[in-house]
């Protein structure tokens, strides 16, 4: 029987994916993910590209950024734009379920 | 092999030019695409567009596709010996452009080569990262669960090609998930290789909805009906949480809208704590009224003085 392995919480420091790492597993290259990190939407912990270290966030960001810059042909700045946008969306529809949740239903 | 119709699957006539190809990907992928898609199956379908459009966008994996012949969508297929022979082997089809393939397409095409040598001469490589959802209940949410996750995942065949296999992971989800939520599997992606990691499995959790509670990250919400004179009168009720029934005091007065507050009562939080509870009244007419009932009310409307529009003028 296959024992069970814990499924963790994404949290700052939880891995340490070198810039060469991230660019494998996102499918991004180093210098699209360079632009990621300008704008903010992505963290790197030390102070040059040849020592950058990120976390499971930024492989989730990033991953989701080289989705979206293959399947619809975005450069970089737009890729960045793109993630700022969604992770605003999903801030506000965080509010708004909230607020749904908060309010009686109209069935009645 | 089940034949896959990739003109129909992007709406296209077998004549469409590359232009209106890439339009009709464009307008699937803006509807399927599961980064900015809300609807149900749009992962799934993104997939089969995503394949197609591989396909019918490159001119040789097009030529090589029609070649097949046509059949319905589903329909039992064998290539002939002669494509396999002209176009299987002696294309080193499809650096892998992110798209995730089906069956179909991995076994006529593969899923690109693997690199083997690639990362000769020492160097490590991290094993792939796997993504995968996972649907669990609120109360599973509330308390953890462990699951069984059946996942197919990319697996080099001894010619060097890329084809998708079934794999089970078990895991255990920590209580205090919320909806949307991304976890990460240490070590149980791909297998690395010259002693790199393995990669990680990272989940999407969805929460199914429930029959009475609304979830809003960890925070419930229940809807309460209170009748007009509960609400009139004030109440002393009962009123299921998670964790089994408490009473709650209405003051008299009560609105509908009206949120009570039970801070801690909400489901658990990753770093500690619990969000709260929210009873939201309701008030509830009776539709039908006995005559006794119609009679009191007739009496209140006549006693009170009571003018909810009053700030109207």
């Amino acid at each position: 029987m296959q024992e069970a392995c814990d499924a963790l919480f994404l949290a700052a420091g939880d891995v340490a994916l070198t810039l060469e790492q991230l660019s494998e597993a996102s499918g991004l290259a180093a210098e699209q993910i360079a632009v990621l990190v300008d704008y903010g939407v992505l963290r790197a912990q030390g102070d040059e590209p040849a020592r950058w270290t990120f976390s499971a966030s930024a492989v989730v960001m990033a991953k989701r950024g080289g989705r979206l810059a293959r399947h619809f042909d975005l450069n970089p700045e737009g890729m960045a734009l793109a993630l700022i946008q969604m992770e605003r969306i999903a801030e506000l529809e965080r509010r708004l379920r909230w607020l749904e949740c908060a309010l009686p239903s109209e069935s009645q | 092999m089940k034949y896959k119709d990739y003109y129909k699957i992007l709406g296209v006539e077998r004549t469409a030019a590359e232009d209106e190809i890439k339009k009709a990907y464009r307008k699937l992928a803006r509807k399927y695409h599961p980064d900015v898609s809300k609807e149900a199956n749009a992962e799934e379908k993104f997939k089969e567009v995503g394949e197609a459009y591989e396909v019918l966008k490159d001119p040789e994996k097009r030529s090589a596709y029609d070649q097949l012949g046509r059949y319905q969508p589903g329909q039992e297929f064998k290539p002939s010996p002669d494509w396999e022979q002209h176009f299987a082997h002696g294309h080193a089809f499809s650096e892998f452009s992110g798209h995730d393939f089906g069956d179909f397409f991995s076994e006529l095409f593969g899923m690109g080569r693997a690199r083997p040598g690639h990362r000769a001469g020492g160097f490590a490589a991290r094993g792939q990262d796997y993504e995968s959802g996972v649907q669990i209940s609120l109360e599973e949410a509330a308390t953890g669960v462990e699951r069984a996750l059946q996942l197919e995942v990319p697996q080099a065949t001894p010619e060097g090609y890329m084809m998708r296999v079934p794999k089970t992971v078990k895991i255990r989800i920590p209580k205090g998930v919320s909806d949307g939520q991304k976890l990460r599997v240490p070590g149980k992606g791909g297998t690395g290789m010259g002693g790199g990691a393995n990669g990680d499995l990272y989940l999407t959790i969805r929460i199914l909805p429930h029959r009475l509670f609304k979830l809003s990250d960890h925070d419930l919400f229940l809807e309460v009906p209170i009748s007009p004179w509960e609400a009139a009168l004030g109440a002393n009720i009962e009123v299921p949480t998670l964790e089994g029934k408490v009473r709650l005091k209405i003051a008299p007065g009560a609105k509908g809208g009206q949120r009570l507050r039970l801070p801690g009562r909400g489901i658990p939080k990753p770093g500690g704590g619990h969000g709260d509870f929210y009873a939201v009244l309701q008030v509830v007419t009776p539709a039908d009224l006995n005559p006794k009932e119609k009679s009191l009310f007739e009496a209140l409307r006549e006693a009170s003085s009571f003018n909810p529009r009053s700030h109207m003028g």
